[in-house]
């Protein structure tokens, strides 16, 4: 769409009244007010963020009306935000509104968007396809895109043409008046499936392949070609919209092996004229599906040089409950597993690592599929010294049995899988789909109910899940997050901090644990795009669990077990509808594109602007970072002389500290003076920092190991520094209300800053800190703040560090713990304040951090 | 568990009735399943099933003059509502017209199972 954003931002202004006429503390408090409703609707979106997301991975379901709820719904709260930050900063940032209006078009479009292709390109390459995009490349080519994207295994290279394409050849012929007239006439019977197969591929393959689409196609095998070093055969593999678990049509569409790219035309014209042969127009008129609304993306993948291929299913349908995989192996291409022509090995596999051979049928193997250099396809005999021989080693077995596994756990279903073992003995992986299983489920659960018995419950209903599922693995304690561990396979990841720094761990780990963190935080939407099962926030999961300890995560109930419950990773895997082949969850994922995605994650870059908002996620964080900033700088233009609720604390130490209270800062009895002390701040973030600043052993008088360098360092200093840290202090700033603090604290040569709410919902409250400053050389400041930051980061603050610059943030903990945190800086800022001249070296970083650590009080060391 | 559950489906949108019809199938249910609610109220004249489940937000007949025809001509029927995004005030009115319990969009199939089991032995209590 179009839009003026000139003229949009004219609309948007007459929404607000003029609040920012209003002076002073007035206009203060109304805007921490605004601020307070900000953060309100911000952690609103975060939810319903996480719920969408989650929607679209847990085997949730939902409908049309579902969808266009949650777009009003986010809508709503996001313009709710952006009139919020523009009243808090005197419309500044109006110029949000036309990235919000971009955003809020884009998701309707994807509402109303009843067809099932979107406005998609011709041909895209597989490396750049994932699940979500199912509409485009079809099911099949999705599958593959989301494994070589995801996981860590391989698959062949290539390029799609899109049911876009298709969509378009379609109309060029107006084959859909045909097929209506077909549908029609097997309707009333007037005609065969037989008839109607005949009549729709003569015309389709009589018409001549669009040009652009050809175009498209030339420049794909190009590409290839650059890519791979040469030429090449193609797999021209049919990729139908729609061809999902509900509806497998399974072997009913073609796949054309060994195609020399000269064909590639004449190929993809067959495999989409595939739609119409007589079996899958009866496979889908017995399901409802209309023949009018078919389409079919087509996959050009590189010939795999395979020396054994074939077909694995993740559970062996024949026996759900043997807990097994089955493995089916020939050499040569895949077609003769797949068709059951030629005789092939059997293995039944262990689901248990390390994958054991339970039992093994080694078939004479008599004929195999190969691939001509000249292309084609041909049935030649198997080399007499291969045809008695076990096709794969037991070695590449255990390999398959593990990558199936991970491709099952991230689809969450069981998986019937085809691959092949290229000439190097690597493994590729050729396609993989739903299997669908018939189970006693009424067994099945009765076996769950009697295992669960059987194993020790370690943890039971503590903290929130953030992506359901269950999983079983050995336990690594993450100690230090700026040292990653190698993870190990089956790996269950514990940590204490929902720290964004893991999100690299989490694709490689079977479950997450944290003892502190929100569903709606960063780690937690990585855990569910990854599709990893997780707990955050249960408090005492590096307590209770060990490094080496095998446990089994259920996800669903919220308990951890002890070992490894067999029988409820069964039940999880089998009891999963798969219901991402569903119109309402392609048209969710591609909503959440437009949603999800934070591409501003950077205050200090260069792109951190309105104008590049590309989703409502990058609009929230951009609001909440203004608005934030805004109150810091605004808190310098109050003047005191204005209200009557100002008063200077009486401390004894030497700090000239003024409180403006905005509401409930101050106690209510406190006498109409002006003057105060600390037991009449209601506000009870500034009273634990003042507690901890004035407590005893924070604020020496004695200047910490001053040596005679760095005191002439500070001496020739800036002049006013100096002159106001040691003759005078200098005047301080606190706004409060009963649950916010901005507090601007120069003291001594030192710059400290915090803001800060508390409240009883946690996802609400948040402290900033901020500090600078310093008299001595730059090194040495540098090193007191890499000090401060290493001390920061061990009471959880994430920290940044620009030279002696230090912003360190504190998010979504509970109000007690956040108390803590404000007696531990009030406690640091006294203990730091002139510690940058004792930093002769870098030794002393760790020395002045032991120190902090030693002298702190236990109580509040958190 | 679940067996011999005989269960009404109503909900305008075909995925919830495919979808919930597929999965209670699988769990041994027996399931029928309506998309529009004046052809699941003439096949509740018919035939008494151990519960419902239905959308509340539908073309008249709606959800809530289905319950009311529960409530009347099939008291023993329990009723399970599917309500709309955030709408947990509207289930005060359908918990007046005696629904057993509700689901809110998004919901896990598994969820709707659970309850149905649950209020099938509480039909089975009242008979008693």
């Amino acid at each position: 769409m179009k839009w003026q954003s000139g003229g949009l931002i004219m609309k948007w202004r007459s929404f607000f009244t003029g609040g920012h006429q209003k002076g002073g503390v007035d206009l203060l408090r109304t805007r921490i007010q605004k601020f307070q409703t900000l953060l309100h609707q911000n952690n609103r979106v975060l939810e319903l963020m996480a719920e969408a997301e989650e929607s679209l991975r847990g085997g949730f379901l939902f409908d049309m009306q579902y969808l266009r709820g949650l777009a009003g719904q986010l809508e709503k709260s996001v313009k709710g935000i952006l009139l919020d930050l523009n009243f808090i900063t005197g419309n500044r940032y109006l110029s949000l509104f036309p990235a919000f209006e971009k955003i809020h078009a884009a998701v309707n479009d994807v509402l109303l968007d009843e067809r099932n292709v979107p406005n998609a390109p011709l041909a895209m390459p597989l490396a750049e396809v994932d699940q979500q995009m199912s509409d485009v490349v079809g099911e099949k080519m999705a599958r593959l895109g989301e494994i070589r994207k995801r996981l860590p295994y391989q698959i062949p290279k290539g390029f799609i043409i899109t049911s876009q394409a298709c969509q378009r050849f379609f109309q060029k012929t107006n084959i859909g008046k045909k097929i209506v007239e077909m549908e029609t006439a097997m309707a009333a019977q007037r005609i065969s499936a037989h008839e109607a197969e005949s009549q729709l591929s003569k015309f389709f393959l009589s018409k001549p392949l669009p040009r652009e689409i050809a175009r498209q196609m030339k420049r794909g095998i190009a590409v290839l070609e650059k890519e791979a070093g040469g030429k090449g055969l193609l797999a021209v593999r049919s990729s139908a919209i729609g061809e999902g678990s509900r509806l497998s049509f399974a072997g009913l569409h073609d796949t054309l092996l060994g195609v020399q790219p000269a064909e590639a035309s004449r190929a993809y014209q067959e495999v989409v004229a595939s739609l119409f042969t007589s079996r899958a127009i009866t496979y889908r008129l017995h399901h409802g599906e209309p023949l009018s609304a078919a389409l079919m993306a087509v996959g050009f993948l590189r010939m795999i040089p395979a020396t054994a291929s074939g077909v694995v299913y993740t559970l062996d349908p024949n026996a759900p409950e043997q807990n097994t995989m089955l493995v089916s192996a020939a050499p040569g291409l895949g077609k003769t597993v797949v068709e059951g022509k030629g005789n092939s090995d059997r293995f039944i596999l262990s689901r248990h690592p390390p994958h054991q051979v339970i039992s093994r049928e080694v078939a004479h193997k008599e004929k195999q599929y190969e691939i001509p250099p000249q292309g084609g396809m041909v049935l030649t005999d198997v080399p007499s010294a291969r045809a008695e021989l076990q096709t794969v080693s037991d070695d590449f077995l255990a390999r398959l049995a593990r990558a199936a596994l991970h491709i099952e756990k991230h689809m969450k279903s069981v998986q019937d899988i085809e691959w092949a073992e290229d000439d190097r003995g690597e493994l590729v992986i050729l396609q993989a789909r739903p299997l669908r299983i018939d189970a006693d489920f009424q067994n099945i659960t009765r076996r769950v109910h009697a295992a669960v018995q059987k194993h020790a419950t370690l943890i039971s209903g503590r903290g929130t899940i953030s992506c359901r599922g269950i999983a079983h693995g050995t336990v690594v304690v993450v100690k230090d997050e700026n040292k990653l561990p190698e993870l190990p396979a089956n790996t269950v990841l514990v940590a204490r901090n929902s720290s964004p720094k893991l999100a690299e761990l989490v694709p490689a780990a079977n479950a997450v644990i944290t003892d502190i963190g929100a569903p709606a935080g960063h780690l937690a939407t990585i855990t569910r795009e990854f599709r990893v099962p997780s707990i955050m926030d249960v408090g005492i999961a590096t307590q209770v669990l060990r490094d080496g300890m095998e446990v089994t995560v259920d996800a669903e109930e919220n308990i951890i077990y002890e070992g490894r419950v067999e029988e409820l990773l069964l039940y999880d895997i089998l009891s999963r509808l798969p219901l991402e082949d569903a119109r309402e969850f392609r048209i969710l994922g591609r909503m959440l594109k437009r949603i999800v995605p934070l591409t501003l994650k950077d205050p200090q870059a260069r792109n951190f602007k309105p104008q590049n908002c590309r989703s409502y996620h990058d609009i929230i964080r951009f609001a909440h970072e203004k608005a934030v900033e805004y109150l810091l700088e605004g808190s310098d233009h109050i003047t005191t002389q204005e209200n009557t609720h100002c008063k200077k604390v009486l401390l004894q130490i030497p700090i000239d500290l003024t409180v403006i209270d905005i509401g409930g800062g101050l106690v209510p009895s406190s006498p109409h003076t002006a003057q105060c002390d600390i037991a009449e701040v209601n506000c009870a973030a500034l009273r634990s920092l003042l507690e901890g600043l004035t407590s005893p052993g924070a604020w020496s008088t004695e200047p910490a190991g001053m040596d005679v360098d760095s005191f002439m360092s500070s001496v020739t200093g800036p002049g006013i520094v100096m002159k106001s840290s040691v003759q005078m202090p200098q005047r301080n700033l606190a706004i409060i209300s009963d649950r916010y603090l901005n507090l601007n604290l120069h003291l001594g040569y030192h710059f400290n800053q915090v803001d800060s709410y508390l409240s009883e919902t946690r996802n609400d409250n948040y402290i900033y800190f901020r500090f600078a400053g310093g008299v001595t050389d730059s090194i040495r400041r540098s090193r007191r703040a890499r000090m401060i930051s290493t001390i920061l980061q061990k009471f959880d603050f994430m920290v940044e560090i620009a030279g002696d610059f230090i912003i360190a943030r504190l998010k979504k903990f509970e109000r007690k713990a956040l108390l803590e945190r404000h007696w531990m800086l009030g406690y640091l800022i006294g203990f730091t304040r002139q510690m940058d001249v004792s930093m002769r070296d870098d030794s002393m970083i760790e020395i002045g951090v032991d120190m902090f650590m030693k002298n702190i009080p236990n109580h509040k060391s958190c | 568990m679940g067996k011999n559950i005989e269960v009404l489906v109503l909900d305008d949108e075909p995925i919830v009735c495919e979808r919930l019809k597929e999965f209670l199938d699988g769990k041994g249910l027996k399931v029928e399943t309506f998309t529009e609610s004046a052809r699941a109220v003439a096949r509740l004249r018919e035939k008494k099933f151990d519960v419902v489940v239905t959308d509340m937000k539908m073309p008249a007949p709606t959800g809530m003059d289905v319950l009311k025809f529960i409530k009347e001509e099939q008291p023993s029927t329990q009723a399970i509502v599917i309500t709309a995004y955030g709408a947990i005030e509207s289930f005060r009115e359908t918990e007046a017209l005696g629904a057993y319990d509700y689901v809110t969009k998004p919901f896990k199939v598994a969820d709707v199972y659970n309850l149905i089991v649950k209020a099938a032995k509480h039909t089975k209590k009242e008979q008693m």
